[in-house]
């Protein structure tokens, strides 16, 4: 037979030249797309459609020869995307020739394209059937891998019985392929499997290793689902993988070993020391690898056996070996098994040589999905001394490299590993905080800010970094209180003058406007009074006072209005003031203009501090600061009619607070701020045109523009004032005159008095903004002191402008005192006769402040407002009139902003059943005396965190200390001295950093990091119940890729039981199916249910439970208050010391 | 255990064999396919050849202008898998003796033959070379048989 066969092949041979017809279809065929692809698309489709046809045309014949022939070819097209189904059934046709050519393109475009296709298989089975008990073998195993890719739930059924006949096949090639096919058979209908069972693994017994292998591997699928059935074969398994060499088989045993040691740990103590010994024996690092996993996934390590660390300790070095081998797949492997045995034994991490090393350099590896893998154990790396080391590597990582970009999901994972290894356990491992936020400033220039030559950051990444990092710096601002300044320097100022921020990352300013309305004293803290920076880094910010900075900020956020007056468009004087009203994100603008408020606060209560004697103010400061509010009011009617709501309801309120200021501050007379917006347009016009490179032409425009600009800027403020006349008297313009001419003498005698006086505090205002705050500043030290560049132009406006009606006298007078003193010129308005001093109205110096300073604000924990149970004693109908109690609180003075509107209803929302039940018990009971205790409480409670037992945290802030007037409001708590003690605490602590600040390495320095405040157990949050629940039903949808053996998931092997009956609660898979489905769902939706049942009972349940896990963390020095609930509010935990060099535990 | 899929690409792209051992729409194929591509071609060659995709792993290898692609479940191992297309490129290498970009394009259905022989519904059913090379030979000798019968008739 055999020599026949190579007569005919060499035959064949000869005749090939002749062409055998359809191979030259088939080659025509691939030579043509080969040319065609060289062309061009179009030519490419069109060949391609012209093929398909033909291929058609081609079925339709009755020739076997060409359907065969155009069969094949689809199969090659298939290749290219085309779908194949529709000639299904010549396929089949094909597959039933007797000839075994046909026959077998048939089986192979059958594998290709057949997919579930019910009707046609049952066609199928036949053929099928018929092939199989073939005599020829190799039919038989071409029948085989047919089924065994193709078989459905119907044929597997038909088919069931051939196929474990052909298990007894004499021929191993078929025993094999049968074993395989039959695992086929049994995910399609599983009732095959109980009635089999025992022929499979008769099989483990057989001659052939390959049939073995095959058997083993049936058993390893079949076992990952229902890993019970096969534990008694345990010794049997064993035997197999003494005895074979085979690796593709050990591999496979060690696989099936994975699954079954899960439901017998015993197995662990026989079975570790048979892998230990392979895996030390071989040389393949597959079968290595494989020994590893079936350790680790096997569960057969766990992590207080001081045993098993052993064997993990050789299974990590035999790993380290991978890594010396400069594979890049074995180095990813490695990295694999690494990372699970160090998540069980972290402390391996340090004790096996090199391996942190080895993880660092995969850290720095250039591939991204090694890089990857490192990082996600990088924070088990960090202990205190390394920190900075791997944070700067893992920071290096961002930089872009060779032209290759960093992806923008890289930069988040990176961004969140730093943020985590640093807040890990309470920002243990942070040497000192000023390399943090300096770190935190290299995160946001290296992310979301782009360098000169960097690549933008994606905005949806941009957004989630910027929040993350927003949320850290605001994490850090109110929870270390002594990193505040820090923060300040190095990152809230730069970054709020800083137009790229608002360009690319305006998430950010939502958090950095918070930060620095709400610690906007910090700027002045560094100077007057908490001189503890070193010397040697912030010189220039010491000796800068803070009134000139903070200007200089107001200026840069609010001076859009200059240059709208300017008519520039181009090349602005203030740019960020200008973007910012781009700023589209209602959360931003929203925080912001609240932080615009608060600053202007500071700079009132700077100006009350450094000029108010007596409680009078010079008339020149006091205009300026009338200045100062005109223009936050032309600023903040910007949004006045802005579309959001939250925006619009902010900007209007504040804006009708601060015009009752204005008014009071400027008696309606805008004279002075005209004088002073005037000027400062004339300084910034004449900045822009001496920046001109023209000379006569420039000077010719310029004087015309002058005109323009000066009669609009006269109408705006005319405007302005005919609003406020009608409000307020109208004679005063005239009084106004008339004192104008007797303060005019007035002024001549006092001024050389004043002269010193005011040239001292100018030059204080001037050397600050010398270096810093730019274009701002600058401004600022014009109209204070009007330099004499600012003289020339000065002197010109008036005359140019003297159609104005009462202003024109007033100017003239002007000129003449800017001649000799600028100071003159402002005093000139003031209408009393005190020698220019006037009073600031209450509403600025008393009302302003109070919104702001009443209470120190305390770190929140993020959930805590969710765990609050509703105070029992609160009738319904107060919840219902929720805006009263919000009005009530606003007027007590103590409420932060409207936030608390929301808050407030929002947890009103959250407990609706629990208030109308409380509604039933407490009708009729007397309401006022509620309201009246309600009150009481609130009186103490400015956040209304939890009932009357939460005592508000004192006030720590330095200012405080040196303005008492403030505290007069503040809980009694502040006169109880622990804040001057924990001032004096971080004090220290950056005295003692400063000393140790020359060593290289950055110490650790005793820092007060404010614990959060919360109420009990934070995972007992509902959204962390609801978040895993809702994965559940997401994954209960199946990948596509994902083998389909699901039937063996609820399949319980007895083979006792009798098959009929099975029979007929399994008729088809697809059954088993839909009901493996409902199932789930229903298990889906029962948890859900659970969960919200849990969430509804959540404010007693958590009650509870946040009693006692607030009485453990509880410190012991203060036993007595166990049983309060906000108890935490009061703690503050200060780095518990590992060494003595570190901080000491502080809690108040 | 599983392969989910081998495909093979060509530097530029081109999809040379393709073989699902999942049940996956003509659609998705072209999806998967397209992505896996660009992620694949863009890749250096010291990277390591393991990519996580989706729910699955992808492990690739190149050989001269092809790129071997394979998909297996999370928990398979992955050195396991180059292993397997290292043993289908001999295989090939073997049965068209020095085998080159150009054999398997125009001889694709014999590639296909071979992989049915050594891959079996995504199990390595025979991890003896002579044994998959002697099966494949073995049912040549049957088509040339027809073949035979063909030109006599």
């Amino acid at each position: 037979m055999a020599s026949f066969q190579i007569q005919n092949s060499d035959v064949l041979a000869r005749l090939k030249p002749f062409g055998i017809s359809f191979e030259k279809s088939l080659h025509d065929l691939i030579k043509g797309i080969r040319s065609h692809s060289k062309e061009s698309e179009e030519s490419l489709s069109k060949f391609l459609n012209d093929a398909i046809t033909e291929c058609k045309n081609e079925l339709l014949s009755t020739d076997l020869e060409i359907k065969a022939m155009a069969v094949l070819k689809l199969v090659y097209l298939e290749m290219y995307g085309f779908e194949m189904s529709w000639c299904n059934f010549q396929v089949l046709e094909v597959m039933s020739s007797n000839k075994f050519q046909q026959k077998r393109i048939g089986y192979l475009a059958a594998i290709q394209s057949f997919k579930n296709e019910q009707d046609l298989l049952i066609l199928a089975t036949n053929q099928f059937k018929k092939d199989l008990n073939s005599s020829n073998p190799t039919e038989i195993g071409l029948a085989l891998s047919g089924i065994a890719t193709i078989v459905t739930p119907n044929l597997s059924k038909d088919i069931n019985d051939d196929v474990i006949l052909k298990l007894n096949h004499s021929k191993p090639y078929i025993r094999k392929k049968a074993i395989l096919a039959m695992y086929k058979i049994f995910l399609r209908f599983p009732e095959s499997l109980k009635i089999n069972f025992n022929k499979i693994i008769e099989k483990l017994d057989d001659s052939d290793t390959s049939v073995i292998s095959a058997t083993i591997n049936v058993i390893c699928e079949i076992s990952k689902k229902n890993p019970n059935i096969f534990i008694k074969y345990l010794p049997k398994f064993f035997t197999i993988l003494e005895t074979t060499s085979n690796n593709w088989l050990i591999i496979r045993i060690l696989k099936l070993f994975q699954s079954l040691s899960k439901v017998e740990p015993r197995m662990k103590k026989k079975i570790c020391p048979t892998i230990l010994s392979l895996m030390l024996k071989t040389h393949a690092s597959s079968l290595i690898y494989e020994c590893i996993n079936c350790i680790v996934n096997g569960n057969m390590l766990s992590p207080d056996s001081s045993k098993d660390k052993e064997t993990a300790k050789i299974c990590v070095e035999q790993i380290m070996k991978f890594f010396e081998t400069r594979d890049s797949n074995l180095k990813f492997v490695g990295l694999l098994s690494l990372i699970s045995l160090i998540k069980l034994f972290p402390s391996l991490l340090h004790k096996v040589p090199n391996v942190s090393k080895t993880l660092m350099n995969c850290i720095t590896d250039e591939d991204l999905i090694i890089k990857r893998k490192a990082l996600e154990i990088s924070q088990l790396l960090v202990t205190e001394d390394n920190i900075a080391s791997i944070v700067q590597s893992l920071l290096v990582q961002l930089i872009p490299k060779d032209h290759s970009l960093v992806p923008d999901s890289f930069k988040l994972e990176i961004t969140n590993k730093i943020l985590f290894i640093a807040s890990d356990d309470n920002y243990m491992n942070i040497p000192n905080f000023r390399w943090y936020v300096a770190v935190l400033s290299d995160l946001l220039n290296l992310t979301v800010i782009p360098s000169a030559s960097g690549v933008l950051t994606s905005v949806d990444t941009a957004d989630e970094i910027s929040s993350k990092v927003g949320g850290e710096l605001k994490i850090l601002a109110t929870r270390v209180p002594s990193s505040r300044h820090v923060l300040f320097e190095k990152i809230i100022i730069p970054l709020v003058q800083d137009e790229k921020v608002l360009k690319y990352c305006p998430m950010l300013l939502r958090d950095i406007y918070w930060i620095m309305g709400e610690y906007i004293e910090e700027i002045g803290a560094s100077v007057s009074s908490l001189d503890v920076e070193s010397p040697s880094d912030d010189e220039d910010t010491q000796s800068i006072a803070p009134l000139g900075r903070l200007v200089g900020i107001f200026n840069a956020l609010v001076n859009h209005r200059i240059d709208t007056l300017l008519d520039l468009t181009s090349s602005q004087n203030f740019p960020i003031s200008s973007l910012i009203l781009d700023i589209d994100n209602p959360d931003v603008l929203s925080i912001l203009v609240q932080a615009l408020v608060k600053l202007f606060n500071s700079i009132v209560s700077a100006y009350s501090s450094l000029f108010v004697l007596n409680g009078r103010i010079q008339q020149d400061k006091a205009s300026q600061l009338s200045y100062f509010l005109f223009k936050l009011i032309k600023f903040l009617e910007n949004w006045e009619r802005h579309l959001n709501y939250e925006v619009q309801e902010r900007t209007t309120s504040w804006l009708e607070f601060l015009r009752l200021c204005l008014e009071a501050i400027t008696d309606n007379d805008y004279s002075e701020i005209e004088i002073l917006e005037k000027r400062e347009v004339e300084y910034y016009k004449k900045l822009s045109s001496s920046s001109r490179i023209e000379n006569t032409k420039g000077l010719s425009d310029e004087t015309r523009s002058f005109i323009d600009e000066d009669e609009s800027d006269e109408n705006s403020v005319e405007e302005d004032e005919e609003e406020s006349d009608e409000e307020s008297d109208d004679s005063e313009e005239e009084s106004e005159e008339e004192s104008e001419e007797e303060i005019d003498e007035q002024n001549e005698q006092e001024g050389e008095e004043g002269l010193q006086e005011h040239n001292g505090t100018d030059l204080l205002e001037i050397s600050n903004e010398e270096d810093e705050t730019g274009p701002g500043a600058e401004e600022n030290a014009d109209f204070a002191s009007s330099d004499s560049k600012g003289l020339m132009n000065i002197d010109e406006t008036p005359i140019s402008n003297a159609n104005g009606d009462e202003i024109a006298p007033h100017d003239v007078n002007d000129i003449s005192h800017f001649n000799q003193n600028n100071e003159y010129a402002n005093e000139n308005e003031s209408t009393d006769f005190n020698n220019g001093y006037s009073e600031l109205p209450a509403l600025l110096t008393q009302v302003l402040p109070s919104f702001f300073k009443c209470y120190n604000l305390n770190p929140i924990s993020k959930n805590a407002q969710r765990n609050i149970a509703l105070p029992e004693d609160i009738p319904n109908d107060e919840i219902e009139d929720l805006q009263d109690i919000t009005d009530d609180i606003s007027v007590s003075g103590v409420e932060e902003d409207t936030y608390l509107d929301l808050l407030m209803k929002k947890e009103a929302s959250y407990y609706p059943e629990v208030t109308s039940f409380h509604k039933d018990l407490m009708e009729g009971d007397a309401i006022s005396t509620k309201k009246q205790q309600r009150l009481e409480r609130m009186k103490y409670d400015p956040y209304y965190l939890a009932s009357d037992t939460v005592e508000p945290k004192p006030n720590s802030r330095i200012k405080d200390l040196f303005k008492p007037n403030f505290a007069k409001s503040n809980s009694p708590d502040v006169l109880s001295g622990t804040p001057s003690i924990k001032s004096m605490d971080s004090l220290k602590g950056l005295e003692a950093h400063r000393k140790r600040k020359k060593s290289k390495r950055p110490v650790k320095e005793r820092v007060l990091i404010l614990s959060e405040e919360t109420i009990g157990n934070e995972s007992g949050d509902p959204r962390d119940t609801d978040a895993p629940s809702a994965n559940k039903s997401t994954k209960a949808k199946r990948d596509p890729l994902k083998r389909g053996s699901t039937p063996f998931d609820s399949f319980l092997f007895n083979s006792s039981t009798d098959p009929m009956l099975q029979e007929g609660e399994s008729n088809d898979s697809n059954d088993i199916d839909l009901e493996e489905m409902r199932r789930k769902l229903e298990k889906a939706s029962v948890k859900k249910d659970k969960t919200k049942k849990s969430s509804k009972n959540g404010s007693h349940s958590k009650k509870t439970k946040s009693e006692k896990t607030s009485s453990s963390k509880k410190d012991k020095s203060q036993p007595d208050k166990a049983d309060t609930l906000a108890e935490d509010s009061g703690v503050v935990t200060v780095k518990k010391s590992k060494k003595k060099k570190k901080s000491k535990a502080i809690i108040e | 255990m599983a392969i989910q899929f081998i495909l093979l690409l060509s530097r530029q792209g081109k999809m040379r064999l393709s073989r699902w051992y999942q049940t996956v729409s003509q659609k998705e194929k072209a999806k998967i396919t397209k992505e896996l591509t660009t992620l694949i071609l863009s890749r250096r060659t010291k990277m390591c050849s393991v990519l996580e995709y989706k729910e699955i792993k992808i492990v690739y290898r190149r050989y001269a202008s092809l790129f071997f692609v394979t998909g297996i479940e999370q928990n398979d191992n992955e050195l396991l898998a180059l292993e397997t297309m290292h043993r289908f490129v001999e295989h090939m290498d073997k049965h068209y003796g020095n085998v080159c970009e150009l054999d398997i394009i125009f001889g694709f259905e014999q590639a296909y033959h071979i992989l049915d022989e050594l891959i079996l519904d995504g199990y390595v059913h025979e991890s003896s070379k002579k044994e998959v090379l002697r099966r494949v030979s073995q049912q040549d000798e049957l088509e040339n048989m027809d073949e035979f019968d063909n030109i006599l008739t």
